[in-house]
């Protein structure tokens, strides 16, 4: 299934890759406020692949309760799977580097998208998250449903005020 | 009693510690690994993080609005609203985290966010959503001198929490390590109480034993004599008719009860009763073999099995033993007790086939013992009784034989072939039994053997025999030599039958070689009897090898012991004819010894014919009814006034 579907991604690369760039398409993010940069296929701008609120809710929505290190209650949260924004993109690479608002920077493996639903969490149980809530993006891990995501490493990951990826 | 209800509520009192001590360890454990969570760990971790960047996010504010006041027509609301946002999440960060009011606990912690806090408020209004005015320069200004002050404090919040981490984490780990000892000492602790619950449950379950196996002996066993009582008896006899059952052998039940044991009670009291009985079934203990059962019924009663029989035979000796060890004296508390027991025997499975008919029998036959007048033994079947008697009396009557000059000597004439001349003569024994007449060796030497008469009875047949011989010698004949018969228990080394032969000869003033002693093949396995043929050698006495060819007949020996004669056993002579094997057995025996230098002698020559075949091959003498039968001495006398004896039979029994 995996295989067939990276197939088509392949495929439809390939296509793309032939085509100019800047996909017709592609629509343009009013009020961008995640960016997407490095190895990606797919561009809506000149430095990557801009979201705003609209497009990333757009996306299929995840969502889970989970608590954390940072609040002292388990919360929802939701938002769209970080792989299914890294398809979006034509991500092809085997590192993120994730960027806070206020320059954080923390690299996570791309694999974990995969092996984990990842998301990137638009709205705190339900609502959706004001910067001074750590919003409006907090990429976070299922904390509770995989014990295996319990540990610093993951913890140090799960980066709020998201405002860009690098893929390398 | 009073100990096991101590050693309950002890091993409770361990139980519960142990279950105290197991709940405390795991409750540690508990602890440690909630202390060592990822969770608490990140959060503790990340307190001075949170508080520098706290610090670092006031700072870029700052720069934003000084940028603004720099250059006040570039001034971008939204950056500068997104700085103040982020310094406000970075508050929140802070204050949230739960690791951080223990942690900045003794800085000025509370103070400076309660300043921060104020300073929120205060300015809160200039960056809301809705008011996007650019700001007026005096306020910018106004803030930028709030915040300086607040940088400040940041700063050195900053340095106190770094400082305060390191302290938390030596702390964390000592404690830890405290834990960790506590831990370590109760699991130490607990060690020791399973141990100690262990060592009491286990000597418990010793106690119990020893107290089950007391239990056992009291059931089973005379606590006086430490006999088995009558319990244990019965068992026993169940278990040997069944051994003896499978092994078809033969069982032995004794009965027996002491005959005035009443009187000692009565009159010396029952302490001295006791023991009384403490020493006899020791004595009786003794009689026995360690395979036997001696066990005490009660009162005066005993009953003793013995297993594994050959002969009947044997337990007559070992009651006769057993009346004797208990007529000796018994010293009793300084004083001399006199008992005597009557026993009563019988067989299994001769008489009875069940425990109970075993018993009865035997106690049957201890009441005739004791009718018939005490201290004696009877058997509870009439032929094997009648057996015992006719045995008792042999022996009586045997022991008075010698004194009342009952033996007799006979002389079997040993003829030379080659001249037919009588030169030598067999001392063959009789007993003239006042009552039942002459009893052939045969009957009484196995008898005078086991009562050890037979040494007596050896050195008169000795001195009997020296004494004719001489006479004879005188007489009639200068080179007359007489053979005696031999008992193996005569010869053996502790009796003296060497030094009684020697005066003998001494006292009828007869050469040694005027004697010649016969004796069997089974003396010469004895390795030391070599030592006592040369001092009967020494003494001049010759030595003849009797029924040879029906044991052992080993070449070996005859090199090894300087042997004068041989006895071919009559059973050869008897089948002597031309062909036959026997006849080249003869012919074998007599080359061997005429090359040992070894004289032989035929016994049992009836007929012609063998004594002509024998003569042919060289025997040297021959011994048998063809010349005649033993006979008394007056009767041996006239063989010699006959002067030489004919070849034809001349029977002068």
């Amino acid at each position: 299934m995996f295989a067939f579907r990276r197939m088509i991604i392949s495929l439809g690369l390939l296509f793309f890759a032939a085509l100019p760039s800047h996909a017709e398409d592609a629509v343009r993010a009013k009020k961008p406020i995640l960016t997407l940069s490095g190895a990606i296929s797919q561009t809506n701008s000149d430095s990557g692949y801009e979201f705003d609120m609209a497009m990333l809710e757009q996306l299929p929505q995840y969502s889970f309760t989970t608590s954390t290190p940072w609040f002292p209650e388990p919360h929802k949260f939701s938002g769209p799977l970080m792989r299914d924004i890294l398809t979006k993109v034509g991500a092809q690479g085997e590192t993120l580097t994730a960027i806070a608002l206020n320059d954080y920077k923390v690299s996570i493996p791309m694999d974990n998208s995969t092996r984990f639903n990842l998301i990137v969490a638009t709205h705190k149980d339900d609502k959706r998250m004001s910067v001074r809530e750590k919003g409006p993006l907090f990429v976070i891990y299922p904390f509770d449903s995989d014990s295996e995501t319990q540990s610093q490493v993951y913890y140090d990951q799960s980066i709020w005020q998201l405002k860009a990826i690098h893929i390398d | 009693m009073q100990s096991n209800k101590r050693v309950t509520y002890w091993l409770i009192l361990i139980s519960a510690a142990l279950l105290l001590v197991f709940t405390g360890v795991l409750y540690l454990q508990f602890h440690h690994s909630r202390l060592l969570s990822s969770t608490v760990q990140y959060s503790e971790s990340n307190v001075s993080w949170n508080v520098f960047q706290l610090q670092s996010e006031a700072l870029r504010f700052n720069n934003a609005l000084y940028t603004a006041v720099l250059d006040p027509s570039s001034m971008d609301m939204d950056y500068l609203s997104l700085r103040y946002d982020l310094f406000y999440s970075r508050v929140d960060t802070v204050r949230q985290n739960p690791a951080t009011e223990q942690l900045l606990e003794g800085t000025d912690y509370a103070p400076i966010f309660q300043r921060i806090d104020a300073f929120l408020r205060n300015n809160e209004g200039y960056f809301t959503q809705d008011s996007q005015q650019p700001l007026d320069q005096a306020v910018i200004e106004s803030i930028l001198k709030q915040l300086e002050p607040l940088q400040a404090s940041l700063n050195d919040l900053s340095l106190a929490s770094v400082h305060q981490s390191g302290i938390h984490a030596e702390h964390r780990a000592s404690e830890v390590q405290r834990q960790i000892a506590i831990s370590t000492g109760l699991i130490v602790f607990q060690l020791l109480l399973t141990l100690l619950f262990f060592y009491i449950v286990i000597r418990q379950i010793k106690q119990l034993q020893a107290s089950r196996e007391d239990l056992s002996q009291l059931a089973n066993y005379d606590p006086l004599t430490s006999l088995p009582n009558r319990r244990l008896f019965l068992d026993r006899l169940g278990q040997e008719i069944r051994k003896a059952h499978r092994t078809k052998d033969r069982l032995a039940l004794l009965f027996l009860d002491l005959d005035n044991f009443k009187d000692i009670n009565d009159t010396l009291g029952h302490e001295v009763g006791d023991l009384l009985l403490q020493e006899a079934a020791r004595r009786l203990g003794e009689c026995v073999r360690e395979s036997d059962t001696v066990a005490r019924l009660g009162g005066d009663e005993f009953t003793i099995i013995l297993s594994d029989l050959d002969d009947t035979e044997h337990v007559a000796s070992i009651s006769q033993a057993i009346l004797k060890t208990l007529s000796d004296p018994f010293e009793l508390d300084g004083r001399e007790g006199f008992v005597s027991a009557s026993i009563g025997i019988t067989f299994y499975p001769d008489d009875a086939n069940d425990v109970n008919a075993l018993l009865k029998n035997a106690d049957q036959a201890m009441y005739v013992a004791k009718e018939q007048g005490r201290n004696r033994f009877h058997y509870f079947t009439a032929s094997m009784q009648q057996a015992a008697q006719t045995k008792m009396h042999l022996v009586n009557d045997l022991r008075n034989a010698l004194a009342n000059e009952e033996f007799q000597l006979y002389y079997h004439p040993i003829i030379e072939l080659a001249t037919g001349t009588v030169h030598k003569a067999e001392a063959l024994l009789r007993w003239k039994h006042p009552l039942r007449g002459i009893i052939y060796p045969l009957e009484f030497i196995p008898i005078a053997e086991e009562t050890g008469l037979i040494i007596d009875i050896g050195n008169w047949v000795f001195h009997e025999a020296a004494r004719q011989t001489q006479r004879w010698r005188q007489q009639y004949q200068p080179a007359f030599q007489v053979s005696i018969n031999t008992s193996p228990l005569q010869l053996r080394s502790e009796t003296n039958s060497l030094e009684h032969w020697r005066r003998s000869l001494e006292s009828v003033g007869l050469p040694g070689n005027a004697i010649a002693i016969e004796i069997t093949e089974s003396l010469l396995m004895d390795a030391s009897f070599t030592k006592r043929l040369v001092a009967i050698h020494d003494m001049g006495i010759e030595v003849s090898l009797d029924d040879f060819g029906t044991g052992y007949s080993s070449m070996s020996y005859l090199k090894k012991f300087d042997i004068d004669y041989l006895k071919i056993h009559k059973s050869f002579v008897a089948n002597l004819q031309q062909g036959a094997s026997d006849l080249a057995i003869c012919e074998a025996v007599l080359v061997m010894a005429q090359k040992l230098g070894i004289m032989v002698i035929a016994e049992g020559i009836e007929t012609n014919e063998q004594q002509k075949l024998l003569q042919a091959m060289g025997c040297d003498f021959g011994q048998g009814y063809l010349f005649s039968h033993p006979v008394s001495a007056a009767a041996f006398e006239k063989l010699f006034e006959a002067h030489t004896l004919s070849v034809q039979v001349q029977d002068l029994g």
